[in-house]
């Protein structure tokens, strides 16, 4: 252990009734340093930290923060304390300004009520109260309880940005910004209250490739300051990329602290799941069959009609998957809906296995040989307080042997549903018609659902992001189970923002850009810089005339001219994929 | 001294409280109620002994608790259904009153034996409802108007056109009194032997079975559960929302609109200006009472049957006003709502002493 940590986590155990969370966990930061929280979806990460963040009491063990010994009750100790938690899905109110949400909570008095105390040169022309009511104890006290001043500080906020080099418009409703935007007001919220002790909670979730890189340079820079960050995820690359150390949990109980240069991936996995995990899958050569899906013009709208695929051409083949690399909002979402058959395009056609189901309702694709897997498994994926039966039945409900009479058997489902549960091991399921879908963890749940969608033996399979926010072993099963199916036939759309993944699993990669296919090209011929140039519309430096002849002619000239405006406006750059980004902030320094 | 409320969501709710739930619902509503009894001078315990358990040991309480069960129960149906896929029908008052005007003017107008008098009429009060359902059911379904606005609005017209019809085409029989002429015996729901209950007792039982049937055994019925459940899903796998939504307000307003054709064939005899003490309306709380399943929906009409009747029988022993019936009632709801707080939050309320830097709980782990 250090000889002098800023936090020390020593012998914390949490128990829930029938599950021990936390088990005798050593956990232990520097000052400044980042340090990363890794582990399997349950193992106990989140736990730690709600314990560490006064969410949690804990039933055993200590914790020191600067050589005190802290015992909270609340997250508003931890605050007090100088602990600050960015959590994964964002407390912010949508209508407030930025400044406003970062100081909500603070218990400002209104502006008339404010002390300014020292800084009295800042704009006072609204403290029209006497000077003895303002400093009057009583009055202060009133003052505090019941009103509340959301309206003075936007310099001050201002200043705090400018200071951390954020540049996020305070003045903006929250509302109006982009998710990484939110998670900076989420990270100013957090600095504004002097945190000595920064928790990010997987915050790249939610945030792009590019996001999470200007994420990584924020921290790098707070880190700079002194502030000591704690980085959970499961996801490796992260964790290798950004930490200065590493500590992995495994169920519950501490695996080891290592520092981040010492060890590689490969090495943090097995800490990770306790065995080796296999990194470069075994793909079998599968000669392409007939096409099982031959789509042409596709054109759709998004949600709010705005036109977000516009003529997209996709011809897959049985045994070949086609991997669809963009970064999100580039119309995938849009894309796999059409191809599901859950969204009706505007334009164009779409044929499965030789049939024609332009329009047809989403039943005939499902009936036509469709599988899908859709992007968010619990607002599309299943019914989380329907059993796991209900749900494993789902697609094949309407299969005859499912009949009895004019009834539904229900027997013969629960048998399905076993079925499902032991061939894609599902764990957590002692009885297929008492277990909640929603009970089963995210790789669980994950494995489930491909386990419908794969079993039926499908003529195409649409995934989107199978494996997002799934542990590296259920990672590692979804995978080898598309691969699997791939070798039984199966021609697969794989839409994904993990370029590891698209390139292990596809046979044919596309990059999708704005509702168009931008680039095609295959994961041994593929560069990755250009891959990653054309996600974000760029088709950037030297490459520029050249990787334009790759596709064709109408799309590079657009992906040039987007290319050129993100050279010149430092605002578009920031949309822009790793590649692109890091060349673009060498232009600027 | 420091008294700390601990609100923990719960990862699994115990079996006891799934079930004890409607059990706990009903003895705390009647716990609070007994306040305004204690307010009112009269002993709670010898008011709910009359209350329950003398309507419930006499043939005549018993008899009336059933007969008041059937517009309850078919009512609740009506509103379990939809329900169940995720929709509030609140208008089974306005099918009841639809169904009640249809079922009535078969049983005047069309001379058959009663063997296929009673049918028709029921088929017709049916229909009416259904179809009065379905214009919500519809809108729903096509264009996602909201189901709540719309029965709801669309119970006070059926409300007024019934008033309207008893004053003019529909009115005989009573000179100057609104309402419609006596039914003829072939359309009155004959008694059932021993029971002494109107035979519309077993067309409740018939639609309980039904519905148990439906939801449970079918194809159908699991879509209805599934898209209740997740819509987003259920359409992703091919289920049709639209279809789903039409069907259960069409066949829960047919359950209430054959309610209402019941009350009149088998209680009142002619259809009079607003007939129903509001069925429809407490048939919300039946059905939230007895959400799990069609079967418990019955039992929780018995339950408020039994709160109709004994309230009245409180009312003419203690003299206590009959709203008490409704405070009783809307008791059930709020305990009903609580209940459900309890059951996704574990309540822990902890006193400690203020200054003990020592934690309560666990080993102290001051080695440090």
């Amino acid at each position: 252990m250090d000889e002098d940590p800023f936090l020390r986590m020593s012998g914390v155990r949490k128990e829930f009734p029938g599950v021990v969370a936390n088990d005798d966990v050593d956990f232990s930061v520097r000052r400044g340093e980042i340090h990363g929280l890794l582990g399997e979806n349950g193992a106990g990460k989140s736990t730690l930290m709600k314990v560490l963040y006064g969410l949690y009491d804990a039933d055993g063990g200590s914790v020191h923060l600067g050589g005190e010994r802290l015992d909270l009750d609340s997250p508003q100790d931890a605050i007090d304390r100088g602990i600050g938690m960015v959590h994964q899905h964002f407390k912010l109110i949508p209508r407030l300004s930025v400044a406003e949400n970062v100081v909500l909570g603070e218990r400002e008095p209104a502006g008339p009520f404010r002390d300014r105390g020292a800084d009295t040169d800042t704009d006072d022309a609204d403290s029209w109260l006497p000077e003895a009511v303002r400093t009057n104890r009583l009055a202060r006290a009133l003052a505090e309880r019941f009103t509340i001043g959301l309206d003075a500080s936007a310099g001050e906020i201002e200043a705090l940005a400018d200071d951390y080099g954020f540049d996020v418009d305070v003045r903006a409703p929250v509302g109006d910004l982009d998710v990484g935007e939110r998670q900076r007001v989420e990270i100013l919220k957090a600095l504004y209250r002097d945190v000595d002790l920064l928790i990010l909670d997987e915050p790249t979730a939610v945030l792009t490739p590019a996001e999470a890189e200007r994420l990584f340079e924020t921290l790098r820079a707070l880190a700079d300051r002194g502030i000591s960050i704690i980085f959970i995820t499961h996801k490796l690359t992260e964790a290798t990329a950004i930490t200065d150390r590493v500590t992995v949990l495994r169920e519950g109980e501490t695996v080891g602290t290592v520092e981040t240069g010492s060890v590689d991936q490969a090495e943090l996995a097995r800490m990770m799941v306790g065995r080796e995990v296999l990194f470069s899958l075994d793909k079998d050569r599968v000669e392409p069959g007939e096409p099982v899906l031959e789509a042409s013009g596709l054109r759709a709208e998004d949600d709010r009609g705005i036109e977000a695929l516009s003529g997209i051409d996709l011809s897959v083949r049985a045994g070949e998957i086609v991997g669809i690399a963009g970064v999100s909002g580039n119309g995938q979402r849009e894309l796999a809906e059409v191809l599901a058959g859950v969204r009706d395009p505007t334009a164009g056609s779409i044929a499965v296995g030789g049939r024609d189901l332009t329009g047809e309702p989403t039943r005939a694709f499902v009936d036509g040989g469709v599988s899908f897997v859709p992007e968010d498994r619990h607002e599309y994926g299943c019914a989380a307080e329907l059993s796991v039966m209900h749900n494993a039945a789902l697609k094949e409900l309407r299969d005859d042997r499912f009949d009895d009479g004019p009834f539904l058997d229900y027997d013969e489902l629960a048998r399905y549903a076993e079925e499902i549960v032991d061939e894609f091991d599902v764990r957590g399921v002692h009885d297929v018609r008492e277990v909640p879908a929603g009970d089963l963890s995210g790789g669980n749940l994950q494995k489930l659902i491909l386990g419908r969608e794969l079993v039926r033996d499908p003529d195409l399979l649409v995934a989107h992001q199978p494996t997002r926010g799934v542990d590296v072993g259920a990672i590692e099963f979804l995978r080898e189970a598309i691969l699997d199916q791939r070798a039984e036939g199966t021609g697969t759309v794989l839409i994904s923002e993990d370029l590891d993944e698209l390139f292990d699993l596809s046979d044919r990669l596309l990059v999708i850009y704005e509702g168009e296919i931008v680039h095609e090209t295959t994961p041994e011929a593929a560069d990755r810089e250009r891959v990653g140039m054309r996600m974000t519309g760029g088709a950037v430096g030297d490459g520029g005339a050249e990787s334009g002849a790759d596709a064709d002619g109408e799309s590079a000239d657009r992906a040039m001219t987007d290319g050129g405006s993100a050279d010149g406006d430092g605002g578009e750059g920031e949309a822009a994929g790793p590649g692109a980004d890091r060349s673009s902030r060498g232009d600027s320094r | 001294m420091n008294v700390s409320v601990d609100l923990e969501a719960r990862e699994d709710v115990p079996a006891w409280l799934a079930y004890g739930t409607p059990v706990f619902t009903v003895v705390g509503a009647l716990a609070l109620s007994s306040v305004a009894l204690v307010a009112l001078s009269v002993d709670p315990v010898a008011a709910y002994g009359t209350m329950f358990v003398e309507t419930l040991t006499n043939p005549f309480g018993l008899r009336q608790t059933a007969t008041r069960t059937v517009p309850l129960v078919l009512t609740g149906l009506a509103v379990y259904l939809p329900l169940r896929a995720g929709l509030w029908n609140v208008g089974a008052e306005g099918q009841l009153y639809m169904g009640a005007v249809v079922g009535t003017w078969i049983g005047l107008n069309v001379s058959l034996p009663m063997a296929a008098l009673i049918p028709l009429a029921v088929l017709g009060a049916g229909v009416a409802g259904g179809l009065w359902a379905g214009i919500p059911g519809y809108l729903r379904a096509k264009w996602d108007i909201n189901e709540i606005i719309t029965s709801l609005l669309l119970t006070f017209v059926a409300i007024q056109v019934a008033s309207y019809l008893v004053r003019g085409p529909m009115q005989g029989g009573l000179g100057n009194i609104p309402g419609s002429a006596q039914l003829p015996a072939a359309a009155e729901f004959p008694p059932i032997p021993v029971l002494d209950v109107h035979a519309g007792f077993l067309v409740g039982l018939l639609a309980v079975a039904a519905t148990a049937v439906l939801v449970a055994r079918t194809r159908v019925g699991f879509e209805i559960s599934f898209v209740g459940s997740n819509p987003l899903a259920a359409a992703q796998a091919g289920m049709s929302t639209a279809r789903v939504y039409l069907f259960v307000f069409l066949v829960g307003g047919a359950f209430a609109g054959i309610a209402g054709f019941n009350e009149i064939s088998g209680v009142q005899g002619r259809l009079r200006p607003a007939f129903s003490p509001d069925y429809g309306f407490t048939a919300i709380p039946v059905a939230l009472l007895g959400r799990n399943g069609a079967v418990r929906v019955l039992l929780a009409a018995a339950f408020f049957a039994l709160l109709f009747v004994g309230g009245s029988r409180l009312e003419v022993s203690y003299g206590v006003p009959a709203a008490l019936v409704d405070v009783i009632q809307a008791l059930v709801i709020l305990c009903l709502i609580t209940a459900e707080f309890f059951k996704r939050y574990s309540v822990d309320v902890a006193v400690e002493r203020g200054s003990d830097p020592a934690p309560a709980d666990g080993e102290p782990g001051g080695a440090a």
